[in-house]
């Protein structure tokens, strides 16, 4: 078949904390079509080679963010990745790094969501509500723009080496969180927010890696917004 | 148990080369700090070791020292400016202009050592 791009072996991290002493890596040759995503092949290789594989997955839209895995070494979502912008016919796949395993390709997201919730994701407002929804200038709005597209899929925390050293390290996710909230001109939550992120746990943890700019699949940069975020600390301390 | 596998791209090898360089840096400090020490001790004990120094690994070593103190330099100035929230997505560029002009100054500096000294 013309549309056909031929035999392609997955390499899978595998592991099953009930019965396997360590993980190892088990081999699957998937026949890949023109437009196979890597969700595509793994669900056809849980469908018919083997059942028992465990990942996430739900929206197949590249918005959920449940499928983040780690495909060739750099965290990406199964969904939204097409096998023929790999290179080579050898694809690796193993689970988010830096977060604890629970079975095979799915980690446990726990400290990835309370460092998110230690953030205070939402609009904190003291005055009034009024009658009406809170209107925004456009310019304001394109400040945050970038940071409000976040998926949560967990990429960018997971490829951050501080996160891996020390988890409890806010994380590029929550400190972009952060920033939407803190540059947005409706929020009056500022100074409490600012008080979080300016911690040695905080933005003041970042290093500077640039992982987490090079893993987002929705191509966002937390490491501006950590900037932005050092900028106001250093302003709310002088 | 949690993974750690992932692929080493630019930024994370700025950051391991300007930690190794911090280290390296510490190292020559402590070092200097004892050779200097040895003025008290009169001009003969200084002179022996300035002529102990001088042997073919210590020169190496000083070129060493060059790279380690023009790598920690530049890549810290670049760090500085990308802190400011500055050229953030040029970070991969960035490096390897660091990485360039260290590895030209190096080469132009270990020569003037070696073949100077």
């Amino acid at each position: 078949m013309a549309d056909t791009l031929g035999l392609y072996t997955f390499k899978i991290f595998r592991y099953n904390p009930d019965k396997d002493p360590k993980s190892r890596y088990d081999t699957f040759a998937v026949e890949v079509r023109q437009g196979m995503t890597i969700l595509d092949c793994l669900q056809k290789i849980k469908g018919s080679l083997d059942g028992t594989l465990s990942f996430r997955r739900s929206c197949r839209s590249a918005i959920c963010g449940s499928c983040a895995m780690n495909i060739n070494g750099k965290n990406d979502l199964a969904c939204h990745l097409q096998v023929s912008r790999l290179r080579g016919r050898t694809i690796t796949i193993n689970p988010l790094p830096g977060y604890p395993l629970i079975k095979d390709l799915v980690v446990d997201m726990g400290e990835f969501y309370r460092h998110i919730a230690a953030v205070m994701p939402w609009l904190v407002r003291r005055s009034p509500c009024p009658d009406r929804e809170l209107l925004q200038f456009p310019a304001d709005r394109d400040r945050i723009d970038s940071a409000v597209n976040c998926i949560l899929c967990g990429s960018c925390t997971s490829s951050c080496p501080q996160f891996w050293f020390n988890p409890r390290y806010l994380g590029p996710a929550a400190l972009l969180k952060a920033y939407r909230f803190i540059f947005d001109s409706r929020d009056e939550g500022r100074d409490e927010r600012l008080a979080i992120v300016d911690d040695r746990y905080g933005v003041w943890r970042c290093r500077t890696v640039f992982n987490c700019d090079e893993a987002c699949p929705k191509k966002l940069h937390p490491n501006e917004a950590i900037a932005g975020l050092k900028i106001e600390a250093l302003k709310r301390s002088v | 148990m949690r993974s750690y596998r992932y692929r080493w791209g630019e930024g994370l090898w700025s950051h391991l080369f300007h930690r190794i360089s911090g280290v390296a840096l510490i190292v020559y400090l402590s070092m200097h700090i004892w050779v200097i020490h040895h003025l008290q001790h009169g001009q003969t004990a200084y002179d022996e070791l300035m002529n102990f120094l001088g042997n073919p690994l210590f020169r190496m070593g000083e070129v060493m020292l060059l790279a380690a103190i023009l790598f920690h330099g530049l890549n810290g100035l670049r760090l500085v400016v990308m802190d400011a929230g500055l050229g953030i997505r040029k970070q991969r560029a960035t490096f390897w202009v660091v990485f360039v002009v260290c590895a030209i100054l190096v080469l132009v500096g270990g020569l003037v050592l070696l073949i100077g000294s």
